[in-house]
């Protein structure tokens, strides 16, 4: 059944239907922009290694749904890049912990690319020669994050975070994980996660949804739900461990300070709301911490903060370069005891709330980044407007009691990367 | 073909005198929720000023005579719905542009009070005894030192400029819009002012806004806001980026970081003016070789080859030189230069598939139009195009781009020749 959800403040709409094939729709119309953008998101990510079908209990190799992402894209006549720039369009996909998704940006021939989306994720076409060769271009994109000291401060800060599970490998995998995959190994997890049902499409730009909804009504066919499900293990509240720290080729430690999530009961957009918000007032830009850290050289323009989650998963990470991330640390838990004890000044909580209702209406200003953000909410079972509605309805008595059971010593880890001595050597150069 | 015009003519203001040696420029949308506000000081790209001049926006973003803390500067932009405020230098060929940003949503006074905050940062500085605050100056040089020095976190970019400062070591293009860590000892508080009063004097101003504006009102906020007597009289134009072509054997750099994956980055020129008949055949002869999954350096360098996971070229237009950039194995850097010579030999050779021809010209065309949809693209092409006193308009150059012929691919690929490679392991 078809919906439509408005927002005032936001003006724009949405409109949001599940197909009989059991694909879900959004689509934002965009009238005005020239581009158009469709995203074809599959509830599959690294974080699926572990899933359970028809009974059976089956575990894939690290780096799984990235290299099928990267498979996806062979066809046995012509490259899918191909087809899609002769129809005027531009195509890639990305692959996270919670989902895989394919899009294509275009100004003409809308309806011909959205039927070439639909047709080349559901026509995988394998050979061993195609995989092999896949193999060395993948194992460049592993090298070149290992290199990328942010990637890695976030990834050793999942190591720290937590005991078990998915959040600790690598999306795109390791050197030895994706040499044992095979044609037939990614044919199985293809058939295990890509139905209609586990995938949701998403269209932004000056488009019609009856007409929309009519060519993906054709394009999906419907078929009898055989989803996998996620084997989780149990994850205990508190860290792994408190610190890990890594050595590399940086000229300045980079730290990320983060806080598990442990409440998996409460709504998640309220929870993405108020841990947005508290951030920011514990030491966002204009905060007395801010202002006494950024003074005194510890912390730079690059310090942030933001809350990141899934549905099993969540953290409030600081992260930043400073040359004593541990003073940093001490300076946060400082402040959050402060403001635990003292409560919530409410003209703070009225500014960083103000804040963030501006940011999420700008975050509407380009095309690319609406699908995205609807993409990443389609995996927490959200859409646009119902983040909206939290930042709109946050409350301090919610955000004082998040403050109070979220930022808990017990459940943070601080992540650092170091620098190394030839590094330090040709920084000084 | 007929294009949509999505940044409205009617109301658009081009290189409009609002003082003395000062032109605002208006791209008028109605789309975007928020408009964009940009301030650039234009100045000669030099080794002596370039120091100075990259520290003056650590400075004035500090504190204002009103808002004198970076806190205080933050409530402002809180206070204004999350708006944005930024100071930067940016490098534009071989000029430095020092950059005032301002993004704000429009409703209500919302933006022009942001204008008012921009005004006031750019030309109220907070100062002590006639001279930016001693703190503010040093904590800017200290900070400075760390993004230079942060290049290093970056392999792919600490590559790119690698490349530019010995391939063009006797160029300004060779010079670091970020400065030399070298440089800092001698930046003190009252020098430091003395030069930011120099550059409010002598530099050239350009005013470029974007959004669902009144025009009419948005100039005459900007002509009251910044048109103050502050002994604008010697303005110096800033000369444009020279061309350099003289082919020779290709120059090798290398240098070790112990990174787990090498980068490779090739520097390449042509004979090809920034402004004129030849440059949307350049823009077209990049498309081909390496910009997209369909070029000649992605197909055959990364889908046969299996080289690598990423690599590209760029054209920059001021200086008419073509970057190509990859990750690669260092063992392999050898074999990547000579491909990616070979590809090129190809293109000079008019070895150009029907596809290869077909995909090019639709990937640039479509980039161009889509353009006008992004705020910050379609202040970057307008701010080139002004710079570089080139008055076409992303559809002039794309009826250009229709009317190149293949001829005029394989003639500008023959005037390139490898100027130099930088090779960090």
């Amino acid at each position: 059944m078809e919906e439509m959800k408005s927002n005032a403040l936001l003006g724009e709409n949405i409109f949001i239907d599940r197909l009989p094939s059991g694909i879900k729709c959004y689509i934002i119309p965009k009238s005005g922009y020239v581009e158009k953008q469709a995203m074809l998101a599959v509830r599959y990510g690294s974080a699926d290694s572990s899933y359970q079908i028809d009974g059976r209990r089956l575990e894939a190799p690290e780096g799984m749904a990235h290299f099928l992402e990267h498979k996806m894209f062979e066809d046995d006549k012509m490259a899918v890049f191909e087809q899609f720039t002769m129809q005027g369009a531009s195509v890639n996909a990305f692959t996270t912990y919670t989902h895989t998704a394919y899009y294509f940006s275009c100004i003409d021939n809308f309806y011909e690319n959205l039927g070439l989306l639909m047709d080349f994720v559901q026509k995988p076409h394998f050979t061993d020669a195609n995989v092999e060769k896949e193999k060395g271009i993948i194992a460049q994109e592993i090298q070149m994050y290992s290199d990328n000291p942010s990637w890695k401060v976030y990834m050793n800060l999942n190591q720290a975070l937590y005991h078990q599970g998915p959040l600790r490998d690598n999306i795109a995998g390791t050197l030895e994980s994706i040499q044992e995959i095979t044609k037939e190994l990614l044919l199985e997890n293809y058939n295990a996660f890509y139905h209609p049902s586990n995938m949701a499409l998403i269209c932004v730009g000056d488009l019609d949804p009856v007409k929309i909804f009519q060519t993906v009504n054709e394009g999906f066919m419907e078929k009898p739900a055989r989803v996998a499900g996620r084997i989780f293990g149990e994850e205990p509240a508190c860290a792994k461990m408190s610190y890990i720290e890594e050595k590399l080729s940086v000229s300045m430690p980079l730290f990320e300070f983060g806080f598990k999530e442990t409440d998996f009961k409460s709504g998640l957009a309220g929870k993405i709301a108020s841990s947005k918000i508290l951030a920011d007032i514990i030491a966002g830009e204009s905060s007395p911490l801010y202002v006494s850290m950024y003074d005194e050289g510890l912390i730079d323009d690059s310090f942030a903060m933001d809350y990141l989650c899934g549905s099993f998963y969540g953290a409030t990470i600081f992260s930043g370069a400073s040359r004593d991330p541990i003073r940093v640390r001490g300076l946060l838990m400082a402040e959050i005891s402060r403001l635990a004890q003292e409560g919530i000044d409410p003209s703070r909580f009225a500014a960083a709330k103000r804040k963030h209702l501006g940011k999420y209406i700008r975050s509407f200003n380009m095309i690319d980044h609406i699908g995205v953000n609807q993409v990443d909410l389609f995996s927490k079972d959200l859409d646009l407007f119902d983040l909206m509605d939290a930042f709109q309805s946050a409350s301090i008595p919610d955000a004082q009691s998040r403050l109070n059971n979220h930022f808990l010593e017990e459940s943070s880890a601080l992540s650092v990367v170091s620098p190394m001595d030839p590094c330090l050597r040709a920084a000084a150069k | 073909m007929s294009m949509p015009q999505t940044i409205e003519k009617s109301q658009a203001i081009n290189a409009v005198p609002v003082g003395e040696g000062m032109r605002l420029h208006f791209l008028h949308s109605t789309k975007f929720k928020t408009a964009i506000f940009c301030v650039l000081l234009r100045r000669s790209l030099t080794r002596e000023d370039a120091t100075l001049n990259a520290l003056l926006p650590g400075v004035l973003r500090r504190g204002t005579s009103k808002h004198d803390t970076i806190g205080k500067i933050n409530a402002v932009m809180e206070d204004l719905y999350g708006g944005v405020f930024d100071c930067q230098t940016i490098k534009k060929g071989e000029q430095q542009l020092i950059q005032f940003y301002f993004e704000g949503l429009t409703f209500h006074d919302n933006f022009y009070r942001g204008l008012e905050f921009v005004k006031e940062a750019m030309l109220s500085p907070l100062t002590i005894n006639g001279a930016f605050k001693d703190s503010y100056c040093a904590g800017a040089v200290n900070s400075l030192k760390d993004d230079i020095s942060s290049l290093i976190n970056n392999k792919a970019e600490y590559a790119k400029e690698r490349l530019f400062e010995c391939m063009c070591k006797n160029e300004p293009f060779g010079i670091s819009a970020d400065g030399y860590i070298e440089d800092l000892a001698f930046a003190k508080a009252p020098e430091l002012y003395k030069h930011y009063m120099k550059i409010l004097d002598a530099s050239p101003i350009e005013f470029v806004c974007l959004g669902n504006l009144d025009s009419d009102e948005l100039q005459d906020k900007v002509k009251s806001l910044f048109d103050r007597p502050f002994g604008r009289k010697a303005i110096s134009v800033p000369p444009s980026a020279q061309i350099r072509y003289s082919p020779k054997p290709i120059d090798i750099y290398r240098e070790n970081l112990n990174s787990s994956q090498g980068k490779i980055c090739i520097g390449l020129r042509a004979e090809v003016q920034s402004v004129g008949p030849d440059f949307p055949a350049m823009l077209l002869l990049n498309e081909i070789l390496g910009s997209g999954p369909n070029s000649k350096l992605f197909t055959r360098l990364r889908e046969k080859e299996s080289l690598c996971y990423y690599v590209n070229s760029v054209f920059y237009r001021f200086k008419s030189i073509i970057l190509i950039q990859s990750g690669v194995a260092p063992e392999n850097f050898g074999r990547m230069l000579d491909l990616a010579i070979q590809e090129i030999d190809d293109i000079k050779c008019g070895k150009i598939s029907e596809a290869e021809w077909g995909n090019a010209r639709k990937s640039l065309i479509n980039r161009l139009r889509g353009g006008q949809d992004y705020p910050s693209a379609a202040i970057d092409f307008y701010t080139v195009q002004h710079l570089l006193g080139d008055t076409d308009t992303a559809n002039d150059v794309i009826e250009k781009i229709e009317k190149v012929a293949l001829e005029d691919i394989s003639r500008l690929a023959g005037t390139l020749y490898a100027d130099a490679a930088f090779e960090l392991s």
